[in-house]
């Protein structure tokens, strides 16, 4: 079980730094992204356009898949990977449908390595909390 | 303490709900008139309206999100959740659509204020190296 977790991780973790890191430097071995339809395209050109959005985007894409290959902070990252994740796979049912092959089983190991790791996100699920006295000192003991 | 949490949950949360209910109602524009945005984020804006399915689903998101808020049941969770959004809109009002940045600037401070007041329950997330 931990060698199957282990490999999951870290071909998800290549994809990710792949594709990531892709944007910026371009990477000769990568297969090119084929955008299918002029829709597809007009929002892609828009959202480059602005500046910020792909930039960020990547950014966090490259940590998270930094994060997953040395295995530090692994449930954080897949968590914050998860909005960029589902947004890309809306993107694609929508706009592009030929490319949900790829982008399908990505979500679809994001949300398997989560419930691998569901133990990290059991507190978030408390129907009423109470706040914190206000400290900065963190309480780790519960 | 407390006051302060309730107020930035309802002021939060109230946002959330007028802004998410307003894109399906249209309310807004008759009561407060927002200064007009410049060319570049209005085609922002319309090429992502284009798109069709996203501002629904991001809408939906936020009127749910705005809703358990205002009712304070699992806001941790939906503090959470709506985090994405506010990052976003915040870079939104930040590059493209300057005179209105202050509303994203408040939106991520209040974000940021309740996560830091429930940061308890988030240490779970902190986890270095997690065992399967």
């Amino acid at each position: 079980m931990k060698i199957v977790v282990f490999i999951i991780r870290s071909a998800f973790a290549l994809v990710l730094l792949a594709y990531g890191i892709n944007f910026f430097y371009h990477l000769k071995f990568l297969p090119p992204v084929i955008i299918n339809t002029r829709k597809a395209n007009d929002v892609q050109e828009m959202l480059l356009k602005t500046g910020f959005f792909f930039e960020t985007m990547y950014g966090i894409v490259i940590a998270c898949g930094f994060s997953l290959i040395i295995n530090r902070f692994t449930p954080l990252f897949l968590l914050i990977l998860l909005p960029i994740t589902i947004n890309i796979v809306l993107f694609d049912y929508f706009l592009d449908p030929d490319n949900m092959e790829i982008s399908g089983p990505v979500l679809f190991v994001n949300l398997l390595l989560m419930l691998i790791y569901r133990k990290a996100y059991s507190h978030l699920f408390y129907s009423k909390a109470n706040f914190v006295k206000f400290n900065l000192l963190v309480n780790f003991k519960d | 303490m407390k006051y302060a949490i309730i107020i930035a949950r309802s002021v939060l949360g109230l946002i959330y709900l007028v802004f998410g209910l307003d894109f399906f109602f249209h309310f807004v524009s008759h009561i407060v008139s927002f200064p007009p945005l410049d060319d570049k984020a209005n085609a922002f804006l319309g090429e992502l309206a284009a798109a069709k399915y996203f501002f629904p689903f991001l809408k939906v998101i936020e009127i749910i999100c705005g809703l358990f808020l205002i009712i304070n049941r699992y806001t941790l969770f939906f503090i959470l959740a709506v985090f994405p959004i506010t990052i976003n809109i915040f870079l939104f009002h930040a590059f493209l659509a300057c005179p209105v940045v202050l509303l994203g600037a408040t939106m991520l401070v209040l974000n940021l204020f309740l996560m830091v007041v429930y940061r308890k329950y988030y240490i779970s997330l902190f986890t270095v190296s997690p065992g399967n």
